[in-house]
C-alpha cells in the first residue's frame, strides 16, 4: 500500500500539468516556421553551375584515380610499336619477277599484305 | 468520409503529395497529446509551445522517413522526445530557468493548489539532477503510462537499459516520497 502511495503521488505530480488548448496562434506559428524553413532551403540550394562545380569537385578523387590507373597501365603496357611495312621497292630484289596483283595494290594504297609479301619473297 | 474521419496514414500520404490542408488536420488532431507530453517533461512552460511547434515543423520536413509501420502519433512522439532530450541537454549546459512554487501554483486550480504546487516542486527537485534521458523515461513510464517495451521503442534505448533506468528512478523516488508515507 505504501508503494502504491508514493507511485500514485509521482503519477499525480507528473500528470498534473494542465495545458491550455492550443491557440490559433500556435498553428499559425507552425506554418510560419515551415515557410521560413522552406525559404531557407531554397536559398541554400546552389545554382546549376555551382552544383556542377560541386559535383566535379566531389568526383575529383575518382578522376584522379582513373588518370593514375591509365598512366600506370601505359607505363607497364606501352602501346605496340607500329608494324613495320616492307619497303616499296621490295620487288627490286627480284627484278625479273612480274609484280603480282597484290604487289600493285600495295603500291597503290600502301596497305601491307604480309602473307602475299612472304609468299612472293 | 469527411476529412476529419480520414485516417492518419491517408493524411500523411496527402501531405506527401503536397496537400498542406491534410497536414493542418494532422496537427490539430495530435497537437494536444504532443503538448501534454512535452509539458510533463519540461518544467519551463515557455518551452512547451516552442518545442511542440518545432516537433510539427520537423515532422513536416521528415514525413518521408515515416514508414506506416507504427501509428503516426507514435512516430510524432519519437520526434518530440528527441527534440525534448536535445533541448534539455542544451539547457543543462547553459543552465535553464527554474520554476518557483508561485509560478506552479498559478497554473493549478482547486482548493489545494498550493499543496500540489509544493508536491510538484518536490518532484522537480528530483527531476532536476536527472539526465535528460532518465527524465524522459520517468515521464513516459509514469506520466504517459507506457510499458517498458514501448518506452524502449520511443526513446531508442534497449529494453534492458530502460529497466535499469526505471529501477534506479524508482529507488530515488521512493526515497523522496516514501519518507512521507512510511
Amino acid at each position: 500500500m505504501k508503494n502504491d502511495n508514493w507511485l500514485d503521488r509521482v503519477r499525480g505530480d507528473l500528470t498534473h500539468a494542465p495545458v491550455e488548448p492550443a491557440s490559433e496562434e500556435f498553428y499559425r506559428g507552425i506554418w510560419s516556421l515551415i515557410r521560413r524553413e522552406n525559404a531557407a532551403i531554397l536559398m541554400s540550394r546552389p545554382g546549376p553551375l555551382a552544383a556542377l562545380g560541386t559535383a566535379c569537385w566531389r568526383m575529383a578523387p575518382v578522376f584522379a584515380s582513373l588518370l593514375l590507373l591509365a598512366a600506370l597501365y601505359g607505363w607497364f603496357y606501352p602501346p605496340a610499336a607500329p608494324r613495320r611495312t616492307p619497303p616499296v621497292e621490295w620487288y627490286a630484289l627480284d627484278p625479273d619477277r612480274d609484280p603480282t596483283e597484290a604487289d600493285l595494290l600495295y603500291e597503290t594504297i600502301g596497305a601491307p599484305f604480309d602473307a602475299e609479301f612472304e609468299v612472293t619473297q | 468520409m469527411t476529412d476529419s474521419d480520414c485516417p492518419d496514414d491517408e493524411l500523411v500520404e496527402r501531405t506527401r503529395g503536397g496537400d498542406d490542408q491534410a497536414f493542418e488536420l494532422l496537427m490539430r488532431r495530435h497537437a494536444e497529446p504532443i503538448r501534454r507530453l512535452i509539458a510533463r517533461y519540461c518544467r519551463n512552460r515557455s518551452m512547451v509551445d516552442d518545442l511542440a511547434q518545432e516537433t510539427f515543423v520537423k515532422a513536416y520536413f521528415r514525413l518521408g522517413s515515416f514508414r506506416n509501420e507504427s501509428p503516426f502519433i507514435y512516430w510524432l512522439k519519437q520526434v518530440a522526445i528527441r527534440l525534448c532530450i536535445d533541448e534539455m541537454r542544451r539547457r543543462k549546459v547553459r543552465g535553464g530557468e527554474e520554476e518557483t512554487i508561485d509560478s506552479v501554483a498559478e497554473r493549478m486550480s482547486g482548493p489545494d493548489q498550493r499543496e500540489r504546487a509544493e508536491s510538484r516542486m518536490a518532484l522537480n527537485k528530483v527531476l532536476g539532477p536527472l539526465s535528460p534521458v532518465d527524465r524522459m523515461v520517468l515521464v513516459l513510464l509514469y506520466g504517459e503510462g507506457y510499458g517498458v517495451g514501448e518506452v524502449a521503442g520511443l526513446t531508442g534505448l534497449s529494453g534492458a537499459n530502460v529497466k535499469v533506468r526505471a529501477f534506479r528512478l524508482r529507488r530515488r523516488l521512493r526515497a523522496l516520497y516514501g519518507g512521507e508515507f512510511s
